[in-house]
């Protein structure tokens, strides 16, 4: 079956279309305007020359705080993923590795983390806002706050590999060979085993950036005036027959992102190993 | 197939009976039944005990006060017919209605207002709004069925606002151990104009007409405290029928005028005295000690342009916290209008230039650069006014950062004085702004370390002076004395956008809602014509 | 084997136990004290009236010492009172629980029900058009945010057709009425699609005995036919264990639905609670949505363990 699921097209595309959101975001300040320039004159204008795509209750120029909001949101996905990595990677991998006591421990707290539904935990955090999350900026914050729950799945499909790849051959030689405990993790079970991590990762962003949306909803994600997406989304939701324009390209954006995310997982997925499943 | 045709099977028929329920509608025939919106349940049905605005609202139909607001905000007679102060003994002797009776048939007597007011004095009962404007009340009697004699240490005109309390039966509230806990909260009976029917948490209250109101049965037979947290819900709900009444954001007002239902309903607004506030830190601030810069920072902001453009027109700007639609405003005192050029004029004769060129005043070094801090907001218009107010700073030559906080973390800021700006807002009820403005006030209101002799006289005549002309005179002088230092800015008051059903008649709003005066559903009939 | 559940069973109590702790943990963290929470902003309450209360609700005690006691009530059966009213937490939770467990069951259901047809319609032909436009639409759903969604649905079904009820649960009994749950029901399942389907379709794919499976067509079933049947039965295993993971994921989307939709759950009693700083409602709702979870996760490894040989063997 492995000839007929292998498609990399979906990888193509999730990447391409991840790449132009990308681009059209890290480039904002060389063409758009600025996305905080009120102007009290041009309120909730809808598309036209000046503003391509509208303009917002505070005549704020709605493609800047898309590009801007990009910026943001992109930055929350791909922050999240990179933040589930770092702990989830060496807590799976230690846990898979070392079994025994190690994976006991690591196995609990992944379980004990899990059984609390990651969004209550994020509210919590958020609305509370303990002193050790102040002053931090919030795209750092929300992405930290949802990294808090993301690892779980990256640790859990970690340690499932690390096990698996342990009582591997390779793994018996590189040990008669003296090769230490970290080596033989590092430069042999790594490789093969981060590669299906990534989609993980990968599907992490993707949700990262919906949840951003839902916080934003609850007002807690990303604060004002700094535009997001999922933010730029659940004003519109007050406005929906004042200003179509509102939720519609901001809404495609959303779209885009997250489609591009999930179609970069499912592409690593089905090129690396197309009997792997979402587990 | 078989698991999946059961499936589906039992699929279609769930969607059967959805459909089917469905298709009975609400009719409007039959009893009188007015559904009003309130955003959050009650913290309590016992009417005293951690008290909110919602179990308020609950509370003034259930049961009486002796006294209540108007809808100008004077006192009226509710419970007590008559009251009288004496200065010189720091009294005041209520004197009760006769024959006014519980909804379970049983006399209102003196006994019940005395075992409100002790029971509401407990801490355990955590009663926010008047235990502790009762704290200067030293002796309570009631030396007959129908007299009360509340003895204070210090009298001041504005006593009776506490009395607004909603009083309890003693022989059912009494009854209970746990006030929270007990056969009153369960079930709460008052002596009010409506009968407490029954209760679903996070979606009703309902309650009934009292026909043996001593003030007469009111006009409807039901009224439906509707719970919606939601907004766009309850505008939605609004659009269906669901509601009868309700306050909404300006622009969903704006957006229910110009939909295909606008024809049923009456749209109108009024005036609140609540106002949205921009207090400037003076405890060893670099920025704001000098009111040079606190007037700039006025001056900078657009307020006419912001209220047509972006408020829908539902606001005013105010000159002092003292609001503009009350009895209590000084003529004289006219708010900062928008003058970006004597913002600059002023800031720079108070020393702060841009000597380096990168758009930020800076003085001795110092750059103009604060954090305006904001409680976090479900509302769009207050993440639009600070949005607002950043960008015409900026204009200006400061670099200002927003800064959204849950409200329980910008209050212990508060509390430690750990801000720049603060941007709040206030209601008022009364004129006495001792709280906020006195430099005794520090454990209370005055986080701005407001500090000065001639303020404080005023503050404490203001509290104090029995004689209204007298009292009004020394108001207009705390006006003009809050305008020229400008401690606290009164950015905006708002207007309340209010929609209800055309056929709905007798809603007479007062400033501080349109069911929080004397005049409430008590009032409310529905008329017969469309028209 | 017996022995194996028993243990598996201590550790998800010991689980439950930290989750707990973590979430003391967690409040411990937030800045402002519950006392504070009662004055309304006005900061009307004196410090002797704050220092009463704080006694009066034990926060004055050592956060250990607190801590063990709500343990040593728990196991009582005792979760305390809120601060908010002053109702005993049980109470609250238990006039919540219909609504919010409803909610979950029928989008769990649906889910499910709806998923294998798509996974396996995927994975008769991978690659196909069938399977690229399965997983697009899918994801595309998976992309709406629920607020939206609702929003629009309500508008549609509710304000504009009158098919439907705008919100609340509909019931006095706290049951809540089937077309009530409609439109909620529908917010919470269209986003859970995605993963499901393609899941299904993995595990279709990845089945020792697909082409087998595919042979049976010779007894006059369609492929399709045959797929949605085995898909059910072949995924049966591998989806509790996913099932145990998406009972925390809905319960999580129930708090917006259930906001949206103005339906009394425990997602909207824990969001309030949370505000509050309601130490001892949000340690109830952990609780029981941590139960929940780790029932489910606990009941796919037992029933995973008895199902496949290779586990009950090791």
């Amino acid at each position: 079956m492995a000839e007929r699921t292998g498609r990399p097209a979906s990888l193509n595309r999730g990447l391409a279309l991840v790449l132009v959101l990308g681009a059209i975001a890290v480039l904002a300040p060389l063409w758009a305007q600025d996305p905080l320039r009120i102007d009290l004159a041009a309120t909730l204008k809808s598309p036209s020359g000046a503003h391509w795509l509208g303009t917002d209750a505070l005549g704020r120029d709605l493609t800047a705080r898309i590009a801007y909001g990009g910026r943001v949101s992109l930055g929350i996905g791909i922050l999240t993923s990179l933040f589930s990595l770092a702990i989830g990677v060496p807590l799976g991998a230690l846990a898979g590795f070392r079994g025994g006591w190690t994976d006991a421990a690591v196995s609990r707290l992944i379980e004990t983390v899990a059984c609390v539904p990651s969004l209550l935990l994020a509210i919590a955090l958020l609305a509370m806002s303990p002193a050790v999350l102040r002053g931090i900026p919030d795209v750092l914050r929300v992405a930290l706050v949802l990294a808090f729950a993301g690892w779980i799945p990256v640790a859990r499909y970690m340690r499932g590999e690390f096990m698996r790849l342990k009582s591997a051959e390779m793994v018996e030689a590189a040990r008669a060979a003296g090769a230490s405990d970290l080596r033989i993790m590092v430069r042999h079970l790594l490789p093969s085993a981060l590669a299906p991590v990534l989609v993980t990762a990968s599907f992490a962003a993707a949700s990262a950036i919906l949840v951003e949306a839902a916080l934003s909803f609850l007002g807690l994600g990303v604060q004002p005036p700094q535009p997001t997406w999922g933010g730029l989304l659940s004003d519109a939701r007050e406005q929906i027959d004042q200003g179509w324009w509102l939720a519609v390209v901001p809404g495609l954006a959303l779209y885009g992102a997250v489609l591009g995310f999930n179609l970069i997982g499912e592409g690593i997925r089905d090129r690396l190993d197309p009997r792997a499943s979402t587990r | 197939m078989k698991l999946a045709q059961r499936l589906s099977w039992v699929l279609a028929l769930v969607c059967l009976t959805a459909f089917c329920a469905s298709t009975e509608t609400p009719s409007n025939d039959g009893p009188r039944v007015v559904r009003m919106h309130i955003s959050q349940d009650p913290a309590s049905l016992s009417l005293i005990g951690k008290t909110d605005l919602n179990s308020e609202i609950f509370g003034m139909r259930l049961t009486d006060a002796l006294v209540q607001y108007d809808e100008k905000l004077t006192i009226r007679p509710l419970l007590a017919e008559s009251w009288e102060f004496s200065e010189a003994d720091k009294t005041i002797t209520f004197r009760l209605r006769d024959n006014v009776r519980w909804h379970d048939g049983e006399p209102v007597t003196s006994a019940d207002v005395v075992f409100t007011i002790n029971k509401l004095r407990e801490p355990e009962t955590e009663n926010l709004p008047w235990a502790p404007a009762l704290d200067k009340l030293v002796k309570l009697e009631n030396p007959d069925e129908r007299t009360v004699i509340a003895t204070y240490s210090e009298i001041k005109p504005d006593a009776l606002d506490a009395w607004r309390t909603p009083i309890l039966p003693e022989h059912v509230a009494g009854q209970d151990e746990d006030l929270f806990n007990g056969r009153f909260v369960e079930h709460p009976i008052g002596c009010g104009p409506f009968k407490f029917v029954h209760y679903i948490r996070g979606q009703e209250i309902v309650m009934e007409a009292n026909d043996d109101y001593w003030g007469g049965r009111p006009a409807i037979d039901r009224l439906e405290l509707k719970i919606f947290a939601d907004q766009q819900t309850a505008y939605q709900a609004m659009m269906t029928g669901d509601l009868h009444i309700m306050v909404m954001a300006a622009n969903l007002w704006e957006q229910a005028r110009e939909s295909e239902r606008a024809a049923a309903f009456e749209f109108t607004s009024f005036k609140r005295y609540s106002v949205y506030i921009l207090g400037w830190n003076q405890n060893n601030n670099p920025f704001f000690g000098d009111p040079r810069v606190r007037r700039a920072m006025v001056l900078a902001l657009d307020r006419e342009s912001f209220i047509e453009n972006v408020a829908g027109g539902m606001a005013h700007v105010g000159a002092t916290t003292f609001p503009p639609s009350s009895d209590w405003v000084a003529p004289d005192v006219e708010p900062y209008g928008y003058d970006p050029d004597e913002s600059r004029r002023l800031l720079t004769e108070a020393g702060w230039v841009d000597s380096d060129g990168d758009g930020v005043r800076e003085k001795d070094g110092l750059r103009l650069a604060f954090t305006l801090m904001v409680p976090k907001s479900s509302q769009q218009l207050t993440s639009w006014i600070a949005d607002w107010e950043q960008q015409s700073w900026l204009d200006i030559g400061a670099d200002v950062s927003v800064e959204q906080l849950e409200w329980q973390t910008l209050r212990e800021r508060r509390k430690d004085r750990d801000f720049h700006v603060l941007a709040q807002t206030l209601q008022f009820t009364n004129p006495d702004m001792f709280d906020l403005y006195h430099s005794t006030a520090t454990d209370r209101y005055n986080f701005w370390g407001n500090d000065d002799p001639e303020i404080d006289r005023l503050l404490h005549a203001v509290r104090y002076t029995f004689d209204p002309d007298r009292r009004l005179a020394e108001m207009h002088r705390a006006q003009r004395w809050l305008h020229e230092q400008e401690p606290v800015t009164a950015v905006f008051f708002f207007d309340a956008p209010l929609i209800y059903d055309k056929r709905l008649r007798g809603v007479r709003p007062s400033p501080l809602g349109y069911a929080a005066s004397i005049h409430g559903p008590r009032d409310w009939r529905w008329s017969d014509d469309a028209g | 084997m017996l022995r194996r559940i028993v243990s598996r069973l201590a550790t998800g109590a010991l689980t439950l136990l930290l989750v707990t702790l973590l979430v003391f943990g967690l409040i411990q963290l937030a800045p402002g004290d519950p006392m504070a929470v009662q004055d309304d902003g006005m900061e009307r309450l004196s410090a002797a009236d704050r220092a009463a209360l704080e006694a009066y609700y034990g926060f004055d005690r050592p956060v250990a010492v607190q801590y063990a006691s709500w343990l040593g009530r728990l196991l009582r059966g005792d979760l305390g009172n809120s601060i908010r009213d002053r109702r005993p937490v049980a109470e609250k939770i238990g006039e919540r629980l219909s609504v919010t467990l409803s909610l979950n069951a029928m989008a769990l259901f649906l889910i499910v029900t709806l998923s294998v047809p798509i996974g396996a319609a995927a994975a008769l032909n991978p690659g196909s058009v069938a399977d690229r436009w399965s997983a697009t639409a899918t994801y595309l759903l998976y992309a709406v945010p629920i607020f939206w969604a609702a929003l629009l649905l309500q508008r549609l079904f509710a304000v504009r057709l009158g098919w439907l009820p705008l919100y609340g649960s509909g019931g006095v009994t706290g049951i809540p009425r089937v077309a009530n749950m409609v439109l909620p029901v529908i917010c919470l399942t269209y986003g859970g699609l995605a993963y499901v389907s393609r899941f299904v379709r993995a595990n279709l794919l990845e089945s020792t005995r697909f082409e087998t499976i595919l042979s049976a067509r010779a007894r006059g079933m369609t492929r399709f036919a045959i797929l949605v049947r085995h898909g059910f039965r072949l995924a049966a295993v591998p989806m509790l264990t996913l099932a145990g993971f998406l009972i925390p994921a809905l319960f999580a989307g129930s708090v917006i639905v259930e906001t949206v939709f103005q339906l009394p759950g425990l997602g909207w009693l824990f969001i309030d609670a949370a505000y509050q700083r309601d130490l001892p409602v949000l340690l109830g709702v952990t609780l029981i949505s941590g139960a929940a979870a780790l029932a489910g996760i606990l009941f796919a490894d037992v029933t995973y363990a008895l199902a496949d040989p290779r586990v009950r063997r090791g």
